[in-house]
């Protein structure tokens, strides 16, 4: 089994330590570098980065969501439209996100206040579509709450009990957001590389005594100023230099321990900040965990998990717009409906509603050189 | 005028061609390019070169097209099985890409076929080497879509689009209707300009004796070789001068049946063979040398005939096979794509030309916008040529260059065609490296 | 002495001749080359030697882009391609001296010209680049068409027109503009002829024959520029330097040591100081150089031309820059990286700003006692002198040999198995060094791999694309090497090795000043070159100083006398041969 013992060479360690003391000006570069806080230190950057899933034949009681033209016929019988009038208006439809007749009927079939209104804006203005939902047993990420409930998982990996993962149950049916691991589910994948030339690079490093030897240790979680740079297939580089993004509030750190060569964190806010587009701007989880297994070949596959405000993934997805229906095969107001249904925390003092749902994510983290920055010139 | 130097001569000659009188006899020049009436001599220069560009949307499945081993004697990889009756006489390019922003549905094919995006495609490869080839023949070049629009990608500048023709019935009208006429009737002029050219080289080409007079044997025997390679530009310079072996091999194809063009797949696969039947005898009969076919556009809205499910929402919605690895129906459509490109080489290839076939003379460069279509990457884009462009590159060999810009092959492909182009592509697609293993 | 080892120049004659003799003749090439005698003692005055023959060298494509680009401004774009040149006797610069031009050669020529002349005449640069106007656009006009052809055809021919080919070309433009109703278009094509001209595409270097001292010449003024701007900034002569050839301001030691200075003090000398090592160090092999891109995905085209780029802005920051000593290029700690390289190399690599842009360079100082040190450690070293999925020690050390010893090692026969070599899944053998011993007990490898491997395996801690690596198959690198006799460990012994090494800096010597000449190193130029060694020493081996020496030399500047045709003619020896005749084509020109 691959440890997390130092796999770089002694020359290479001496340059980071000439780096750390920012003496003799060993790297002539303008920003001096914080002097060492931890013996051993191995830092990486996330390759990628996924909603944490495993679909299973059968796990969908109501089967998958039908495909885009199924559903769209099934709105537009519930609007009241004739079998032939449905396929005239189908006709007309070529696949992408409009304009044309049929798209503006589907976009704006909400209703409000007597107008059509965009459906991803105002999903309350149908009523719930009642997208299927994940029944399984078996679900990747952490038990949040303690507990051993009706609604929670087992991780297929580790066998913990009592995994909350409602993020997976709620979307885990639509055929973009199914797959096996290793596989990662397609609007994930996409999501996460349409925005890796905006996202500056997540960077990780585990501080310890020893590396080698269970213990204590502290793992930091943050944004770095640089963004990876991809090899010819696209994949970040591995040993890529990274500045850590010297703004407090881009970086999470966390009380960690190393046991039978994995790292886990004790429970803490997590708060990080993406590139925008496909995904949030911005992710926050409460009592967040977190989990780093050392593969053999010096990279770490890792499992982050926690509480999650459900309405910033719900507009994760309606940012996306009508588009995400026409052309992505998602139901938005179903997903907002799910989300809301199957959110497990954090309740509306007033209504009692729960305003976060469980969530994890898969990633995998390469081997990079994190340059810690005193923020002076 | 004084006919003290043999530059006089030249002189003379030039004056009278261009002057529109015929030529007099007896003039040292240009009188070996002319028969007894001033006319040039039909006797035999060599059919000239065609070029087109194929564009398919949205690339397909890494890993599933690739060739296995690089150089020549490759075989093509799954996708690309259609392909395997010309293998040698096509290459395959991996691992190039396009810089730029990733996601983008243009900014592949903008790299790849005018060598940069500036927010829109500018000149197209198509337009610009038109321009140089194709002046004499009467369509400077034909565009084509296969899905039913008139979307096209070939740009006489930003935002001047080329529109595609989408109906193969119209096509027929325009090439082969009552305004066509039989080439190998057609009168021969002489380029002025090239005459200005084969003449004022001979001033270089005259110094030859003088200079090679006094030098030592090796020097003497390096500036022979020289003179002797600027004897072959000559040469090709008055090839030019000549009229063109006749088309032996135009006929005018039957006029397409009724027609029904749209989206889907075979819709599409039937418009694009009519369109290749056209093309293709388009160019043996000398109607055009520049071709540009669009099959299905950026985002492709082509699909199966039982699912309004297009290509493009396949790419962003079907799960990846646990068991293959890869989303089969986006495999699947680009696997159409390639057998369509296959049937267009087929057409080529199928119009025999002594010795050789249209195919030969022709050089037809494909390429896609994406690598990997779930994810739409600009990287590891697959591109091809087919076609040696009358000997011009060689065919056969599997080019792998990770990393580097698609532009890579328009620019080998415009100095393979003579193109006065050092570099081309703009910003991290700029490049003044050609692909030189298949220059000869 | 091992046979194996012979010195480049005199690898033709050694089928003919006795060792023994050669050394009794050539001591004093063969001292420097294989370090076997005492460093030459410093001469107080330079000595006579009789120079090489004069000869044509066919530009550069960098000689003939930078020429285009000082004559018509850097607005004019290239069109087509060239031909590559030909390495002989380590440097490309003496093969332009054996090539001539193809068939295809010659059209990326031509289509080149057509496509500059198009530019230079167009409407968008006539005003700038062409003086005069012709009273009429529509018609020829000889005395604008004179003007142009004359002061570009001086600046391209670097010599002015003879009254002959002057008329010829002004009669071209008059021709063609007059046929084609356009005085532009005629003077477009004349200046294509110029473009496409043996004169302009080779240089043709004249020498004049010194009464006093038959059998022997000197370059005329021409000749003399010609050879002193390329050797320094790889460009034709600037007008400065012409019209000093031309009011004989060459012909005095104050007038040459006026315009040497200018041009050594010129910031246009890291042209001519980066066009000398990329030549010397055979960076026109990074064109085919691949990487097995499953091992190596960090190895990129783009990244190999910051390979190159790397090690050109490391000695020219060390030699012009800090004027240091040459020496230390094979140790020093100070180089410069980009992102993308610190990432093959996994060293930190900091811009001073956030970042989209990876190629911005930053200078690095390797600490103290760190196994990066001099360019032997670079990528443009280790990656392109290995094999694409596998480190060569082989390669390495016969890549160093060749290019900083300038001894010339054998090709392997043909019928020799690498299996053992090959095999780096081999159970039993898990590194290179214990692969080539096993490659060893075949006793016909033995001997020529005694003289590669123990340089190349010093080298082992970097991989087939220059990353580090401290283990191979999970097995400790032994980096210990060895080079005539000296023994030492890791890279940073090789480069102290390689800086003490008297044979490395006669070889720089010799290599810079058959880069100056175009010619392989002559037998009679071997006086010259002791003593240049020796003035390199004691100005501390500073590469300005020694240009210098060079570009005040009377070596320099000497040749052969012209001899007839049919002379030369019996000599066949090409490389060897000191009578080759001289080109004197432009004297013969003069109608």
């Amino acid at each position: 089994m691959a440890t997390l013992a130092p796999r770089i060479p002694r020359p290479h360690s001496a340059i980071h330590r000439c780096v750390s003391r920012a003496s003799l000006a060993a790297i002539a570069f303008a920003g001096l570098p914080a002097a060492p806080a931890f013996a051993e230190t191995r830092s990486f950057v996330v390759s990628w980065f996924t909603q944490a899933v495993y679909s299973q034949d059968g796990d969908c009681p109501g089967g998958v969501e039908p495909n885009i033209e199924v559903r769209f016929k099934g709105i537009l019988a519930d609007m009241g439209k004739s079998p032939k009038e449905i396929d005239e208006l189908m006709s007309e439809f070529d696949g992408g996100g409009g304009p044309g007749p049929v798209h503006e009927m589907l976009r704006n079939r909400g209703s409000e206040e007597g107008k059509r209104v965009f459906v991803g804006d105002n999903p309350t203005a149908v009523p719930d579509p009642k997208i299927h939902t994940v029944a399984s047993k078996i679900g990747p990420g952490f038990n949040l709450d303690g507990k051993d409930s009706a609604d929670s998982f087992e991780d297929p990996d580790t066998h913990e009990t009592g995994v909350d993962n409602q993020y997976f149950r709620a979307l885990g049916c639509f055929s973009s957001h199914r797959a096996m691991p290793p596989v990662q589910p397609t609007m994930w994948f996409y999501a996460w590389d349409a925005t890796r030339d905006r996202t500056k690079g997540w960077v990780i490093s585990i501080d310890g005594k020893d590396l080698s030897k269970d213990g204590e240790v502290t793992v930091s979680f943050g944004r770095a100023l640089e963004t990876p740079i991809r090899t010819p297939k696209g994949t970040p580089q591995r040993d890529q230099t990274f500045r850590a993004d010297p703004t407090p509030r881009f970086q999470n750190i966390f009380k960690g321990h190393i046991k039978d060569g994995e790292v886990t964190i004790d429970p803490a806010p997590f708060h990080i900040v993406t590139g925008g587009g496909y995904l949030p701007l911005e992710m926050k989880l409460t009592q967040a965990r977190l989990r780093l297994k050392p593969k053999p070949d010096g990279a770490i596959e890792g499992m982050l998990g926690g509480y999650q405000p459900w309405l910033g993934i719900y507009y994760m997805y309606a940012g996306g717009g009508y588009g995400y229906e026409s052309m992505v095969g998602l139901n938005l107001p179903g997903i907002y409906y799910a989300l809301r249904r199957l959110a497990d925390a954090e309740p509306d003092p007033k209504t009692g509603q729960n305003m976060s749902i469980s969530t994890a994510y898969r990633f995998e983290a390469i081997p990079a050189i994190l340059v810690r920055n005193t923020g002076q010139k | 005028m004084t006919s003290k130097t043999s530059f006089s001569g030249r002189r003379t000659v030039l004056r009278g061609i261009l002057g529109g009188t015929t030529v007099s006899v007896g003039l040292p020049l240009l009188d070996r390019f002319l028969d007894g009436n001033g006319r040039a001599f039909a006797n035999g220069a060599p059919l000239p070169v065609c070029f087109g560009t194929w564009f398919q949307g949205l690339g397909g499945a890494p890993g599933l097209w690739e060739p296995k081993t690089v150089g020549a004697g490759y075989e093509m990889g799954q996708l690309f099985r259609a392909l395997s009756p010309y293998t040698h006489k096509i290459n395959v390019f991996t691992g190039l890409k396009a810089h730029g922003r990733a996601p983008d549905h243009t900014i592949g094919q903008a790299v790849a076929f005018a060598g940069s995006y500036e927010d829109t495609i500018p000149k197209t490869i198509d337009t610009i080497i038109g321009d140089v080839i194709g002046t004499q023949s009467r369509f400077r070049s034909l565009e084509v879509a296969c899905d039913g629009s008139t979307e096209s990608f070939s740009r006489r500048g930003p935002n001047i689009a080329n529109a595609s023709e989408p109906s193969p019935l119209a096509l027929y009208a325009r090439i082969f209707g009552t305004e066509f006429t039989d080439p190998n009737a057609a009168e021969f002029r002489p380029d002025p300009e090239v005459m200005v050219r084969r003449s004022a080289l001979s001033a270089v080409s005259e110094q030859r004796a003088v200079l090679l007079k006094n030098l030592g044997a090796t020097d003497r025997a390096r500036l022979d070789e020289y003179f002797t390679s600027l004897r072959e530009t000559e040469k090709q310079l008055e090839l030019q001068l000549q009229k063109p072996a006749p088309l032996a091999a135009c006929t005018v194809p039957a006029k397409p049946a009724e027609e029904s063009t749209g989206v889907i797949i075979d819709q599409a696969r039937a418009t694009h063979r009519t369109f290749a039947s056209l093309i293709a005898h388009a160019m043996a009969c000398g109607q055009t040398q520049v071709f540009s076919v669009n099959f299905g556009g950026g985002g492709s809205r082509l699909r199966k005939a039982e699912s309004a499910e297009s290509f493009h929402i396949h790419t962003h919605e079907e799960a990846t096979d646990p068991k293959l690895g890869y989303q089969p129906t986006v495999a699947w459509f680009q696997e159409q794509a390639i057998g369509a490109l296959s049937e267009f080489i087929a057409a080529l290839d199928g119009i025999r030309e002594g010795d050789g076939t249209l195919l030969d003379r022709a050089l037809l460069m494909y390429s896609t916008d994406h690598g990997y279509a779930r994810l739409h990457t600009s990287d590891n884009v697959p591109m091809i040529t087919a076609g040696g462009a009358g000997g011009r590159i060689k065919t056969g060999i599997h080019v792998h260059a990770p990393g580097d810009t698609m532009a890579r092959v328009g620019l080998t492909v415009q100095q393979a065609l003579g193109i006065p182009v050092h570099s081309w592509g703009k910003d991290g697609n700029e490049t003044s490296k050609p692909i030189s293993e298949l220059f000869g | 002495m091992n046979m194996m080892l012979v010195t480049a120049s005199t690898q033709g004659s050694l089928r003919r001749t006795s060792l023994t003799r050669l050394i009794r003749n050539y001591s004093v090439l063969l001292c420097g080359m294989l370090a076997i005698c005492d460093a030459p003692a410093l001469a107080a005055a330079e000595p006579a030697s009789t120079g090489g023959q004069a000869v044509i060298r066919r530009l550069t494509p960098g000689q003939y882009a930078n020429s285009v680009k000082d004559i018509f401004g850097e607005g004019i774009l290239l069109g087509g391609r060239f031909e590559p040149d030909v390495r002989v006797s380590g440097l490309l610069a003496v093969g332009t001296s054996r090539v001539s031009v193809t068939a295809t050669g010659f059209e990326q020529y031509y289509t080149t010209a057509r496509a500059v002349a198009d530019q230079v005449t167009d409407k968008a640069h006539r005003a700038t680049l062409i003086s005069c106007e012709p009273a009429d656009e529509k018609a020829a006009d000889d005395v604008c068409a004179r003007e142009f052809l004359q002061h570009t055809g001086r600046l391209l021919f670097r010599r002015p027109l003879t009254q002959g080919e002057l008329e010829t070309q002004v009669s071209v433009a008059r021709d063609a503009g007059a046929s084609l109703k356009d005085f532009y278009a005629g003077l477009r094509v004349s200046l294509t002829n110029l473009l496409v001209s043996p004169m302009f595409l080779f240089r043709q270097e004249t020498p004049a024959i010194d009464p006093a001292h038959p059998g022997q010449a000197n370059l005329d003024a021409f000749s003399m520029a010609t050879r002193l701007s390329f050797l320094m900034w790889d460009t034709a002569p600037d007008e400065a330097l012409l019209r000093a050839a031309e009011n004989g301001g060459l012909n005095t030691e104050k007038g040459l040591a006026r315009q040497v200075n200018r041009l050594l003090n010129s910031p246009r000398l890291e042209a001519g100081v980066r066009a000398l090592f990329t030549d010397m160090l055979g960076f026109d092999e990074f064109t085919t150089l691949t990487k097995d891109t499953v091992i190596f995905p960090k190895f990129t085209n783009v990244l190999s031309a910051q390979a190159q780029e790397q090690t050109l802005r490391t000695i020219i920051d060390l030699l012009l820059t800090e004027r240091g000593d040459y020496r230390d290029i094979f140790t020093t700690r100070k180089t410069f990286l980009t992102p993308s390289l610190g990432i093959l190399y996994a060293v930190p690599v900091v811009l001073d700003r956030p970042i989209n842009t990876p190629e911005r360079w930053v200078a690095v100082k390797y600490p103290e006692g760190d196994p990066r040190t001099g360019l032997l450690t670079h990528a443009s070293f280790v990656a392109l002198h290995s094999h694409p999925g596998r480190s060569s020690p082989t390669l390495r050390g016969k890549a160093l040999r060749e290019i900083f010893l300038c001894q010339k090692v054998p090709q392997p026969p043909g019928n020799v198995s690498f299996e053992d070599v090959q095999d780096t899944a081999n159970p039993v053998h898990r590194t290179v060094r214990a692969r080539v011993n096993a490659h060893l007990t075949n006793p016909v490898c033995a001997g020529c791999h005694k003289i590669t491997d123990p340089i190349g395996l010093a080298l082992e801690n970097f991989d087939s694309a220059g990353g580090f690596r401290t283990a191979e198959n999970g097995v400790d690198i032994d980096t210990s090497g060895e080079l005539t006799g000296v023994k030492f460990v890791g890279a940073a012994g090789l480069g102290q090795t390689m800086h003490d090494s008297a044979a490395a800096t006669s070889c720089f010597v010799s290599r810079a000043f058959s880069y100056a000449t175009g010619l392989a190193p002559a037998l009679t130029q071997a006086n010259y070159l002791k003593f240049a060694e020796g003035r390199f020493a004691a100005k501390g081996y500073r590469l300005p100083d020694f240009l210098k020496e060079i570009a005040m030399s009377k070596a320099f500047y000497q040749a052969d006398a012209p001899q007839t045709a049919t002379t030369s003619e019996t000599k066949a020896d090409a490389t060897l041969s000191t009578t080759e005749m001289p080109a004197r084509v432009a004297a013969q020109t003069n109608e």
